[in-house]
């Protein structure tokens, strides 16, 4: 199994498997968790597994995407170790190869979220919403919140195409996404 | 003073009230914001989710162009901020990036906290304010961004921090001690993981009442939405009744400037904050 480093073209300056490497599993990133209780790997878990090269265990949990990237792990911990940003690059690697998520609508959300940004340059809610609906076969939820949120003002039924949208589908055709 | 002005994308929709209130409140002090021309989407909590290259690349096309102005960028979204920082901040760091972006780093990212507790700004603000919110009994809340990653967001204290306490004190409302000024409320998963959500937002909400609080006060347009507009599927998940009105920091600096179109803002949230506010006469 092949130890986790940080792809090569990533901005992350910081060399992640020196950094998690020095876990001593003091646990207080799972004390802080928010989710903690949801997951079926807790943090400090997650860091030992990723210090032996155990990804894949990683890749077929639940914790992967319960994670809020709330950053509390990495704020408390005494070693810099940031469970999120730990996890970013094996997401990216898990989206690249298609490989399924446990839980299919926090990607689907994200992807839907990029989509939104390559479409118009900016978010349009309505826009994302919808798709992310016809995504995951969610219509019904939060259709009374919907309703409200748009009396409010809230929700826009025109999107606006931001003036440098292409400027943003170029930065998309250099990127995994292309 | 004079700042640039980053709304980001839910300023211009679901948070409409908190880019009014903040360019009122701000006009009202006399802050000058200029909006970048052109901006674009920042990412939000998505693009480092999926990609690192674009993680970077869409807030560095909006640091270009506040580059080109010239001035300190404020960007009331926490999660705007905490996106244009982090890049500013691996763009400094990696000179081939800064080849595809050229980003001279001569301006500072602020956020939209740091900017009203400016020296020059909070001291107008003490001058100025005309209704001070006395008896108004709030509990700040930062929430996540605002402080974390503390590397990125550099906060005068991650766990305890200060800056919209003083703010608040500023304008007179009462400052309530409470331990969830950080905590998360699960707005990053709040369309996904909807069930977990409510439990962590239902903490929140709990530790405000407990301590006696008329109102829950936010920078953040995701926990604004997040706690507002989930007190209803918490109240019909719990049998219990929710009305705690989660108001932004800057509608309640509006308020004590006495702005006149503070009242339309506060009209916007799905908890309706009229009786508290006026049971305290303050509207």
């Amino acid at each position: 199994m092949q130890a986790i480093t940080t792809a090569a073209a990533t901005p992350h300056p910081a060399d992640l498997t020196s950094v998690v490497n020095q876990c001593y599993q003091c646990c207080k990133c799972s004390a802080g968790c928010p989710v903690a209780t949801e997951m079926d790997l807790l943090p400090h878990q997650m860091v030992r597994l990723a210090v032996l090269g155990q990804k894949e265990r990683i890749v077929q949990s639940k914790s992967i995407w319960l994670c809020l990237t709330c950053h509390t792990c990495g704020a408390r911990c005494p070693n810099g170790i940031d469970v999120p940003g730990l996890l970013d690059p094996i997401r990216h690697q898990m989206l690249k190869e298609g490989k399924a998520a446990t839980i299919p609508e926090v990607p689907a959300f994200h992807n839907t979220f990029m989509k939104t940004i390559r479409t118009f340059g900016r978010i349009h809610e309505l826009f994302l919403i919808g798709m992310y609906k016809w995504k995951t076969k969610t219509f019904m939820a939060d259709k009374e919140l919907g309703m409200k949120m748009f009396s409010k003002g809230k929700i826009h039924i025109w999107p606006h195409w931001a003036k440098n949208v292409g400027k943003v589908k170029e930065l998309f055709k250099q990127s995994s996404l292309r | 003073m004079e700042f640039s002005y980053y709304p980001g994308c839910s300023l211009t929709g679901s948070a409409k009230e908190l880019d009014d209130s903040f360019r009122g409140a701000a006009a009202k002090l006399g802050v000058t914001l200029t909006e970048l021309p052109d901006w674009t989407c920042c990412g939000a909590s998505s693009a480092h989710m999926v990609d690192a290259f674009l993680e970077t690349a869409l807030p560095a096309q909006d640091l270009m162009i506040a580059d080109g102005l010239g001035k300190d960028v404020v960007a009331p979204c926490a999660a705007c901020h905490v996106r244009l920082k982090a890049a500013a901040q691996h763009l400094s760091a990696d000179s081939s990036l800064r080849k595809q972006f050229p980003f001279r780093g001569e301006i500072q990212v602020l956020s939209g906290i740091e900017m009203f507790h400016h020296d020059a700004v909070l001291s107008a603000l003490k001058e100025r304010v005309k209704k001070p919110l006395e008896g108004l009994r709030v509990v700040p809340y930062y929430g996540c961004l605002a402080v974390r990653p503390p590397e990125v967001v550099q906060p005068d204290d991650p766990e305890n921090p200060m800056q919209m306490d003083h703010i608040l004190d500023a304008i007179g409302a009462e400052v309530l001690s409470w331990p969830y000024k950080t905590d998360c409320c699960g707005g990053s998963l709040t369309l996904t993981i909807t069930d977990v959500v409510l439990k962590l937002s239902q903490k929140i909400l709990d530790m405000a009442r407990l301590v006696e609080a008329d109102a829950i006060v936010t920078m953040c347009p995701m926990c604004q939405a997040n706690l507002d507009t989930r007190q209803a599927d918490i109240a019909r998940a719990t049998g219990k009744e929710y009305a705690i009105p989660i108001l932004y920091v800057t509608e309640l600096i509006g308020m004590a400037l006495q702005a006149s179109e503070a009242r339309a803002w506060l009209g916007k949230h799905m908890v309706s904050a009229e009786s508290v506010l006026s049971k305290k006469g303050l509207i």
